[in-house]
């Protein structure tokens, strides 16, 4: 499929491309900074009490062997909240053990002659760490800083999943719709910044250290200049990024602001857009996008503590993963069923349905269905102990999946492999397999030209998609939901398919696919 | 004053003494040797002066004051300590450890300048090496920024230890003569701990000689030279004595 031009897709995402650089930045050196006096101290007290050091030291490395991921979400639950304060809490977990060993081994490097000078002239046991350990420390205390920010520049990536921002942004969504542009335009970025952050500690690091007797003698005023310039050069990047950051995002929440959560595939992306630019078009709302999120309990967190106010969601994952009540196949009932309990359990409203239903199906060869007559999954039933069947390990163990469907349908395969979705579909084109299971809006499927079987003994949970939205937007904002009426049914699976094969095949942006959607329908503009 | 009382010090609990029941007076503006070899317990005395060690036993007082009633920061500040390690602080330049312990002690920038480039005359450095870093100095003149340093604020005591035995001997010898000089202009009373038999007996007014622990002997000189109270010392000085015969033969 023809790409967008290198050049326009860099013009129209470099203004996104600035901000996320900034929100990357601000993540990186605040939480460089945080770790850099918690560390610090941490290691100073590890040195006056050595019964500590081995508790803490151990401690702080155990935290760093802790998965980013992981840490992200378990701190993203203790805090309470998604975004930037959980993401700078793990960070700053994840700078602190370069620093608190490095500054360790620098106070203890010390000679045994100049701390007896130092005890011999009086000086107290604070004055002997701040005016002779720490300055003497302080080459390997820096180069501890510079290997906690290059990291911490890394790992940062990873605050998107929480909704912190940064070019992890573009990682996630490049990962997403499978886009290596999009992907490169995270990820270049992260390592030309982790080079300049190194660079700015250098720099900094040259400023601060002891001068050596090879240097040029210059004025001890002078030397007090250029340490105090080369010391503020990472506080004012620190401070720079940090207060655009808050200028971009204001601590006060905005009034008439509706925030936007999705998580982080293809479907949901675009039917975050459909959200966010029906509201934009037709009401005097602003909408934040917070996009990509982790998956159903980072949204659904989210939304409980207000940190989004709508996010898209399918009845079927509901039930399973928020509600744990058995999996319901009958659409109607499945979505009277979430929108009571969501109701009841959280005062949360289920918005009118987009009309499609993101069910599991059963996928064959258009052509191979026409000529042998195949048009729903009980039709598989008389040949199926010659038929190749491909399934995703998920699929194959879920109950809801091969085993139930193999009871229900009574249906027997000659040989069936573990497969990625990807390559199912591609060797149901080629005919080296003759039935998989897939989700029902795939894009994928029509681009294989490939044939969904009727699900006649209705054994598939449902899974419509619809917005959930907190009681009180819906109150403050009453308007919405006319917003979301006339969204009700746009989107069948027909339709729904198309819309991802646009983003996924033809690598269009989910914001430019809905968009068109919208126009075509008129629902850009309020009526 | 500084007078010490039935002083012990052992690190096993009695099994073997670092020095053993030391009963000592040493006079104000007195220059007191402390001689020995390594281990005999010469620093050992010296350090409880300044509490950088506590005895096990016994008392050590100064201007009649037991020193562990006396507040630890304190009381060092008030004595000078020059040591063989010298001990210049690597990251601060000559004025910064020279006024080190003003600072500490929260004087005026005027006045720490005004008492560096005093010290600097003093030491005989020229004053531009204020800005320089203790690298950047010879063995000798860095212990001679030392020597400035402990002389910081003037105070009554000063403690050295060995603080010339790094030296080469041509330096050693030119720093003995100007610690003459200094005594004359400080009036200090100094407590100066060496294993050097010739630098004992160039500088001290008395000598206290120690071995294995035990103070042998402490007197003027000519006592020492005279009545050897001990085996030991009668050897001590015997052997030197004995080198010297030969060499004045010999030449």
């Amino acid at each position: 499929m023809a790409q967008q031009e290198l050049s326009s897709f860099l013009i129209e995402r470099a203004p996104e491309l600035a901000q996320r650089t900034a929100e990357h930045l601000m993540l990186a050196s605040v939480s460089t900074l945080v770790a850099t006096i918690a560390g610090v101290i941490i290691a100073i007290v590890c040195f006056e009490y050595q019964k500590l050091r081995n508790p803490i030291t151990a401690a702080v490395g155990i935290l760093q062997t802790v998965p980013s991921l992981a840490m992200l979400v378990f701190l993203m639950t203790v805090i309470g909240k998604i975004g930037v304060i959980p993401a700078l809490a793990a960070l700053t977990l994840y700078a602190l053990l370069p620093i608190v060993r490095n500054t360790i081994i620098g106070l203890e490097s010390i000679t045994p002659p100049t701390i007896e000078a130092a005890q011999g002239i009086g000086m107290t046991k604070a004055q002997q760490i701040y005016l002779v350990r720490v300055p003497m420390a302080m080459p390997a205390i820096v180069a501890g800083i510079r290997t906690a920010a290059v990291v911490g520049v890394g790992i940062a990536t990873l605050s998107a999943f929480i909704g912190a921002g940064g070019l992890g942004e573009f990682i996630n969504r490049g990962l997403a719709l499978s886009n290596t542009r999009l992907l490169l335009l995270g990820a270049i970025p992260a390592a030309i910044l982790a080079v300049t952050a190194d660079g700015i500690l250098a720099i900094a690091e040259w400023g601060i250290r002891p001068a050596r007797a090879t240097d040029k003698p210059i004025s001890s005023g002078k030397r007090k200049l250029r340490r105090t310039l080369a010391a503020s050069l990472p506080a004012v990047v620190c401070i720079a990024s940090l207060s655009f950051y808050l200028y971009e995002h204001p601590i006060t929440a905005q009034p008439n602001v509706i925030r936007i959560g999705t998580k982080h595939f293809t479907e949901s992306l675009i039917l975050g857009e459909l959200i966010s630019q029906a509201i934009e078009g037709q009401t005097k709302l602003k909408v934040e996008r917070r996009f990509d999120l982790g998956g159903s309990l980072v949204c659904h967190g989210a939304l409980l503590r207000g940190d989004v106010d709508v996010y898209p969601e399918y009845t079927g994952t509901s039930l399973a993963t928020i509600l744990n009540i058995d999996s319901i196949q009958d659409p109607k009932l499945a979505l009277e069923t979430v929108a009571k309990e969501y109701q009841k359990r959280f005062s949360l409203t289920w918005l009118p349905t987009f009309g499609f239903n993101n069910a599991w199906a059963i996928i064959v060869n258009d052509k191979a269905a026409k000529s042998h007559g195949w048009s729903k999954i009980s039709d598989l039933k008389p040949s199926a102990d010659n038929l190749r069947m491909g399934l995703t390990s998920e699929f194959a163990e879920r109950s809801d999946g091969y085993p139930g469907l193999k009871k229900v349908y009574g249906l027997n395969f000659a040989h069936i492999t573990d497969l990625d979705t990807n390559i199912a579909y591609r060797a149901l084109a080629e005919n080296q397999l003759d039935a998989t299971a897939g989700n029902s809006t795939d894009g994928r499927i029509d681009a294989y030209k490939l044939k969904i079987l009727d699900d006649d003994k209705n054994f598939f949970p449902a899974y419509q998609a619809a917005p959930i939205i907190r009681d009180e937007t819906l109150k403050d904002h009453p308007e919405l939901q006319e917003v979301f009426n006339s969204l009700l049914d746009t989107i069948d699976n027909g339709t729904m398919r198309q819309l991802n094969y646009k983003v996924d095949a033809e690598h269009r942006s989910p914001a430019e696919v809905a968009k068109e959607f919208l126009a075509a329908k008129h629902l850009n503009t309020a009526k | 004053m500084i007078k010490f009382t039935g002083v012990s010090k052992t690190y096993d609990s009695g099994v073997t003494y670092a020095l053993r029941d030391l009963n000592l007076t040493v006079a104000n503006s007195e220059f007191l040797v402390l001689l020995g070899s390594s281990g005999s317990g010469k620093s050992t005395t010296m350090k409880m002066i300044n509490r950088l060690l506590e005895p096990s036993a016994g008392i050590v007082e100064l201007d009649g004051k037991p020193v562990k009633e006396i507040d630890l920061v304190q009381l060092r500040r008030s004595i000078g300590y020059v040591f063989q390690g010298i001990g210049l602080f690597p990251h601060m330049s000559i004025a910064e450890n020279i006024a080190i312990v003003p600072k500490l002690m929260g004087w005026s920038r005027e006045k720490q300048l005004t008492r560096v480039e005093a010290l600097l005359d003093l030491i005989s450095l020229p004053r531009n090496f204020a800005e320089r870093l203790p690298e950047q100095l010879s063995g000798g003149q860095q212990q001679r920024v030392g020597v400035a340093r402990a002389l910081a604020v003037d105070p009554e005591y000063l403690l050295m230890d060995e603080p010339f035995g790094a030296l080469d001997a041509v330096t050693r010898d030119k720093l003995q003569l100007q610690m003459l000089q200094w005594r004359k202009t400080l009036n200090k009373t100094v407590i100066f701990v060496t294993h050097d038999l010739f630098e004992a007996l160039t500088l001290g007014d008395r000598i206290a000689i120690f071995d294995d622990g035990v103070m042998q002997q402490v007197g003027t000189r000519s006592e020492i030279l005279r009545t050897p109270a001990t085996d030991f010392v009668k050897e001590l000085f015997a052997k030197p004595a004995k080198q010297l015969q030969e060499f004045g033969d010999l030449v």
